[in-house]
C-alpha cells in the first residue's frame, strides 16, 4: 500500500532487531543447553568404564545400607513368631516403613531368641532414658522374666510395668493402631511375643539445639522455631508438629565421598505418586562427591538451570514446609543444613508467607496484593522511569515533566547511565551489608544510603528523582518474602532498564513479552511455573482463590488443584450445621 | 568437553550478531527530558503594520506564532537563588512566518527543542481567525501526533500573544485552563471545546462557537463566544456573556451556575442556582415547513435572597410558586435574546442541525446545502419549566408548607 514506507530502512532494522532480539536469545539458550548435554554425553563415554566400577561400588554399599536390611530383617521376623512379626510388619506399613522407625529386638526367653521387640521413632524419643531404664533392667532380670513368660505371659507386660520398668508413664494398649499413634508422639512400644497387647512407655526426648527464629524469613505472627542443622532433629521437629501417619521419609545416602543422609518426605496419600516418582529419579542421578548444603541439591535436580528464577523453593521454617507437604507437595532434608527444598513451586508461591494464613483474610490479601506490587515496582520502575526521561515526555503530567527536567538539570549522565551508577552501588551497598556483622551492617546500608545518595545529588552527578527511584526499588525488593525469590527481580531488573534506554516503553513491553513467555514455558517438576495462571484450562479459576488474594480460610475447601494432590479435600464441603 | 569446533564457531558467531545488533540500537530516538522545552500554550496572529516589529517580518509573512514554554524549576538550586527565579516561570517565544510548521522550526532556532506534547490550550487572535480559515490554521495540529487533540482551542478579543503574556506570577496557559474547567460554576463559560471536537466540526461544516478570551487590567477574563462560521470555517460573529448563557438554556447538559433575578427597577432579588438542566429539542415537519421546540427543565435552588422576607410560613409554597415564574420568565428572556442573535446572525451554534438530522433526516437532506439560511427562518418555540427544590430557608421558618 505504501511503498515510500517499504523503502525505510529503519523500519526495516527495528523489524529486524525486533524480531533477531528474541530469536537469538533463544537460539543462545538452546546453545548453552546443548552444551551442557553435550559434556554430559561425552564425561559419560569418556568414564564409562570408571563409572560403572563407580555404580557397582555404589550399589553395594547401597545394598547394605538399606534394601539389604529389610530383607535380613525380614529373613530373621520369619523365625520368631508370626505374632510379633506381624505387628511389627503392621506398625511399620503404617509408617510406611520410614527409615526413623527403629525395631530394638531383645531375648527374653531361653526357648526363643528375638521374642521381644523395643519399636520408637528415632529423634522423638531420648534412646538413653530407653536404654537405662527399660533395656538394661530388662536385661538384668532376664531370668525372673522368663519364668514369669513360660508361666503367665498374659500377665508378663503388667509386671514389667509394675515391677521392672522404672518409667512414669505407661500404659497397655491391646490395638496396635493405637500404638501407631503414641509411637508418633514420642512414645516407645514394648513388644514381647505370645503376648496380646503392647506397652507403651512416654519417654519423649527434648532436642539438643533448639530451632531459634529464622533470620531470612522472620514472622511477626507464627511459630518462632526454625530448622537446624541435624537431619534428625529436624524431622523430629516435622514429626511433631505433622502427626499424620501418612507423613512418610524416604532416606537417601548422597555424595560419593562425604555421604550425607537426605530424606524425602511426603504425605504418602496426598501427594501425587508421579511426582514424587520423579523427584526420586531426579535424587537418584545425582552423583557427586559432597553435597555441604542443600543449594547442591537444588541446582543439580531443577528444570532449567538457564532460568533466572528458582525452581525450588527454599525455607528453614517448619510450618512452611507442613503446609506445603499439606497442599501435595514434597519436601527435600538434607544433612547439615536448616534450609529444606521445597517442590513444585510457582511464581505465586514466591510471594506467598505462611502469614498470609495466620492473619485474618483480608489483611492477608492486603499485604499479598502489596507484595505483587513491591515486585512490579522493583523489576520495572527504574526502566519506566529511564523509557519516561527519554523517550515518552508526554506520558509525565505537565507540571512533574517541568520539576524533573528541573532536577535533571546539570546532571551529565543520560539517564540510563545515572540508573545503572545507582542501581549498581545499592546493590554493592546491600551485598556489602550482608557480609558485615549485624550492628556495622546498618550502620553501612544507613551510611552508604544516605551519604551518597544525599551527596550525589548535591554534586548533581545524579537527579533527586533517580534516588527516590532506586529507594523505592531497593525497599520494595525487600518487601518479597523470601531472599531467593527477589533473586530474580534484581537480576532482570538491569535487563529492564537496558531495553528501557534502547527502545523506551515499547522496549520495556518487549522485554516483558519474552519475559513472560520463558515464565509460562517454565516447569518446575511438571507444573507450570505460572500457575495457576497459565494454562488456565489445567486448574481452572478455583486457584485463584488463593492467588492474588487470599479468601476466608472456609472457602477454601480443597487443596490447589495445580499440585494435583490425590486427596483434594482439606474440609469438608458440606459441614454440619453449627449447633 | 568434545563439542564440534565448528558448531562453536557458528554459534559464537550469532552470539555476537546479536550482541552487535543490540549495540547498534544505541538510544534510538531517545531525548533527554532535560534538553527539551515544554510549551503549554500556542498563540496564533495575523502580523499587522503596528505589531510587525524587526526585520524578521517579511511581504510574504502574515502569521505570528507564540510558544508559551515553562521554565523548568531548579529545585536542586540552594533556597535563596531560588527565590528571584520564582518570579517567572514561563518565557514566551514568537515567530513570524508564512506556515505553522515553518515557524515552529523556526522557533526551534531559537530555543531548545519544544516537546508539543504538554501543549494545554490553543488561542487564535481575532483578525486571523477572521482571516484566514481555521482549518488551516490548525492542519499542523491535526495532522502532527506530537500535539494532543485534548487541547482546548480559545478566541482571543484582540491579539493572542497579549493574552498569553497577561500575567507575571502565574502561567497564563495553565490559568486559561484550570478558567475553563470551572465552566459547572457559571453558564456564561462555554463547555470545553478540544481539539478532537473542532476537527470533526469544521469536517462537517457546521458552525460552532469557542470561548472568546480578553485581558482587562492584566486579568485574563472569560467573555462570550466567538463564532465560526461552518461554510467559511472564519471568525464572524461574537456573542456576549449573556448570549452565552441563553445557549446553555438551549443545549441543556449543564450543571451549576447562577441566575440573578432582578426586578423592574433592576434591584436584585434573588439568585437561583441551577443544579441541573436539561434541554429536549424537537423537530417538526409539516410540509416544507420546519419548526423547532425546545423544552427546557431545570432543577435548582435559591441560594440568596435579598427580598425583604416577612413571609408568614403559610405563604412559602406561594412564594415559591412566584420565584419559579420569575426565574421562568428571566429564562425565557435570555433564549429569546440567543434564539433572536443566532437567526440575526444566521449561525447555528446550538446544534438544530443535529437534531434535524437525526429526527428528519429526509428533510435534512433537501435543507443542508443552505442550512444557515434556512436556520435563520424557522419559527423556534419553548416552554420552561423550572423547580426549586431546595430554597435553603429552614431557620427562616419557611421550611414548612
Amino acid at each position: 500500500m505504501n511503498i515510500t514506507r517499504m523503502m525505510e530502512w529503519d523500519i526495516w532494522g527495528g523489524a529486524i532487531i525486533v524480531f533477531a532480539g528474541p530469536y537469538g536469545m533463544y537460539l543462545l539458550m538452546q546453545w548453552l543447553k546443548q552444551l551442557k548435554r553435550q559434556s554430559a554425553l561425552s564425561y559419560n563415554q569418556a568414564a564409562n568404564l570408571h563409572n560403572n566400577q563407580h555404580q557397582t561400588l555404589e550399589c553395594s554399599t547401597d545394598d547394605t545400607a538399606s534394601i539389604h536390611t529389610d530383607t535380613s530383617d525380614e529373613r530373621h521376623l520369619l523365625s520368631i513368631s508370626s505374632l510379633l512379626h506381624q505387628k511389627i510388619d503392621y506398625i511399620g506399613n503404617q509408617l510406611g516403613h520410614s527409615s526413623d522407625l527403629t525395631v530394638r529386638y531383645l531375648t527374653l526367653s531361653d526357648h526363643s531368641a528375638r521374642n521381644s521387640a523395643i519399636l520408637f521413632i528415632n529423634g522423638l524419643v531420648d534412646e538413653k532414658m530407653i536404654s537405662d531404664f527399660i533395656i538394661s533392667p530388662v536385661m538384668q532380670n532376664r531370668d525372673s522374666i522368663s519364668s514369669i513368660l513360660s508361666q503367665q505371659p498374659e500377665q508378663l507386660l503388667s509386671t514389667l510395668h509394675e515391677s521392672y520398668i522404672p518409667i512414669c508413664k505407661g500404659e497397655m494398649c491391646p490395638s496396635a493402631e493405637y500404638v501407631v499413634s503414641k509411637l508418633l508422639s514420642g512414645s516407645v512400644a514394648l513388644l514381647v511375643d505370645g503376648v496380646t497387647e503392647t506397652l507403651v512407655m512416654d519417654v519423649k526426648s527434648s532436642n539438643g539445639r533448639n530451632g531459634e527464629e529464622p533470620i531470612s524469613e522472620p514472622l511477626v505472627r507464627g511459630p518462632r522455631i526454625g530448622f537446624v542443622e541435624s537431619i534428625e532433629d529436624n524431622i523430629s521437629i516435622l514429626r511433631i508438629r505433622a502427626v499424620d501417619r501418612n507423613l512418610t521419609i524416604q532416606p537417601y545416602e548422597l555424595g560419593a565421598r562425604n555421604t550425607t543422609k537426605a530424606a524425602l518426605v511426603f504425605i504418602r496419600d496426598l501427594a501425587n505418586a508421579e511426582l514424587v516418582a520423579e523427584v526420586d529419579r531426579r535424587i537418584q542421578t545425582i552423583d557427586i562427591d559432597d553435597l555441604p548444603e542443600s543449594g547442591y541439591l537444588e541446582q543439580l535436580i531443577e528444570d532449567d538451570f538457564l532460568s533466572p528464577f528458582p525452581q525450588m523453593q527454599n525455607t528453614e521454617r517448619p510450618d512452611r514446609v507442613i503446609a506445603a507437604l499439606l497442599e501435595g507437595r514434597i519436601a527435600i532434608l538434607l544433612d547439615g543444613t536448616p534450609f529444606v527444598l521445597l517442590a513444585p513451586v510457582t511464581f505465586s508461591m514466591l510471594l506467598q508467607s505462611p502469614e498470609d494464613y495466620y492473619e485474618r483474610w483480608l489483611p492477608s490479601t492486603l499485604i499479598r496484593m502489596l507484595r505483587y506490587l513491591a515486585a512490579f515496582i522493583a523489576m520495572f520502575v527504574p526502566a519506566i522511569y529511564i523509557s519516561f526521561v527519554s523517550f515518552h515526555h508526554g506520558m509525565i503530567p505537565t507540571k512533574l515533566a517541568v520539576s524533573m527536567a528541573g532536577t535533571r538539570e546539570g546532571v551529565p549522565f543520560p539517564p540510563i547511565v545515572e540508573a545503572l551508577m545507582m542501581e549498581i552501588s545499592i546493590e554493592i551497598l546491600r551485598e556489602a551489608g550482608l557480609r558485615l556483622p549485624k550492628p556495622v551492617g546498618q550502620t553501612v546500608g544507613l551510611v552508604g544510603g544516605l551519604v551518597i545518595g544525599q551527596a550525589a545529588v548535591e554534586a548533581r552527578i545524579v537527579s533527586p528523582i533517580m534516588v527516590i527511584v532506586v529507594a523505592l526499588t531497593a525497599i520494595t525488593s525487600f518487601a518479597i518474602p523470601q531472599y531467593g525469590a527477589g533473586m530474580p527481580i534484581r537480576i532482570l531488573r538491569f535487563v529492564a532498564m537496558f531495553c528501557a534506554a534502547t527502545f523506551g516503553l515499547y522496549g520495556v513491553l518487549l522485554f516483558f513479552i519474552m519475559l513472560y513467555t520463558h515464565i509460562v514455558r517454565l516447569h518446575s517438576f511438571g507444573i507450570p511455573y505460572d500457575s495457576p495462571t497459565a494454562p488456565p484450562q489445567a486448574a481452572g479459576f478455583k486457584d485463584w482463590k488463593d492467588f492474588m488474594i487470599r479468601v476466608p480460610l472456609f472457602l477454601l475447601k480443597r487443596r490447589p488443584r495445580m499440585n494435583h494432590p490425590q486427596d483434594s479435600v482439606r474440609q469438608d464441603p458440606n459441614p454440619k450445621p453449627k449447633g | 568437553m568434545a563439542v564440534r569446533p565448528s558448531l562453536i564457531c557458528k554459534w559464537k558467531l550469532l552470539f555476537s550478531l546479536l550482541i552487535v545488533i543490540s549495540l547498534i540500537t544505541g538510544c534510538w530516538d531517545s531525548q533527554k527530558i532535560e534538553d527539551l522545552t515544554f510549551a503549554v500554550g500556542v498563540g496564533f496572529d495575523l502580523v499587522t503594520e503596528e505589531n510587525s516589529d524587526q526585520s524578521v517580518a517579511t511581504a510574504s509573512s502574515k502569521l505570528k506564532v507564540t510558544y508559551q514554554n515553562l521554565i523548568p524549576t531548579q529545585t536542586m538550586s540552594s533556597s535563596s537563588s531560588s527565590a528571584s527565579t520564582a518570579s517567572e516561570s514561563y518565557h514566551n517565544i514568537t515567530a513570524i512566518g508564512d506556515s505553522v510548521h515553518e515557524l515552529t522550526r523556526r522557533v526551534s532556532i531559537l530555543t531548545k527543542p519544544i516537546s508539543g506534547e504538554h501543549v494545554k490550550v490553543i488561542v487564535i487572535g481575532r483578525k486571523l481567525a477572521e482571516k484566514i480559515e481555521l482549518e488551516t490554521l490548525l492542519n499542523l495540529f491535526f495532522r502532527d501526533e506530537e500535539f494532543r487533540e485534548s487541547c482546548l482551542i480559545f478566541i482571543a478579543r484582540e491579539e493572542a500573544a497579549r493574552i498569553l503574556s497577561s500575567s507575571k506570577i502565574d502561567i497564563p496557559s495553565l490559568l486559561i485552563k484550570s478558567i475553563s474547567d470551572n465552566q459547572y460554576r457559571s453558564t456564561k463559560i462555554l463547555p470545553t471545546f478540544t481539539l478532537q471536537k473542532a476537527i470533526s466540526k469544521l469536517q462537517s461544516n457546521s458552525s460552532f462557537i469557542l470561548q472568546t478570551v480578553d485581558v482587562q487590567e492584566g486579568n485574563i477574563i472569560f467573555s462570550g463566544g466567538g463564532i465560526i462560521d461552518g461554510k467559511t470555517h472564519r471568525l464572524t460573529n461574537f456573542f456576549s456573556p449573556n448570549e452565552v448563557q441563553g445557549l446553555a438554556w438551549i443545549t441543556g447538559h449543564k450543571e451549576g451556575g447562577l441566575l440573578t433575578i432582578r426586578n423592574q427597577r433592576k434591584e436584585t432579588l434573588f439568585i437561583y442556582e441551577i443544579a441541573r438542566i436539561k434541554s429536549n429539542m424537537v423537530a417538526r415537519v409539516q410540509g416544507e415547513q420546519i419548526s423547532f421546540h425546545i423544552r427546557v427543565r431545570s432543577t435548582g435552588r435559591i441560594s440568596e435572597d435579598w427580598r425583604n422576607l416577612k413571609t408568614d410560613p403559610k405563604h412559602t409554597k406561594q412564594l415559591v410558586h412566584q420565584s419559579e415564574a420569575q426565574v421562568t420568565a428571566e429564562v425565557k428572556t435570555y433564549l429569546q435574546n440567543t434564539i433572536n442573535t443566532m437567526q440575526r446572525y444566521k449561525e447555528d451554534v446550538a446544534n438544530f442541525d443535529t437534531t434535524l438530522r437525526i429526527q428528519h433526516p429526509h428533510i435534512w437532506h433537501k435543507v443542508k446545502g443552505d442550512w444557515n439560511r434556512v436556520f435563520s427562518t424557522i419559527p423556534i418555540t419553548y416552554d420552561v419549566r423550572i423547580q426549586i427544590e431546595d430554597y435553603g430557608l429552614e431557620n427562616m421558618g419557611l421550611s414548612q408548607d
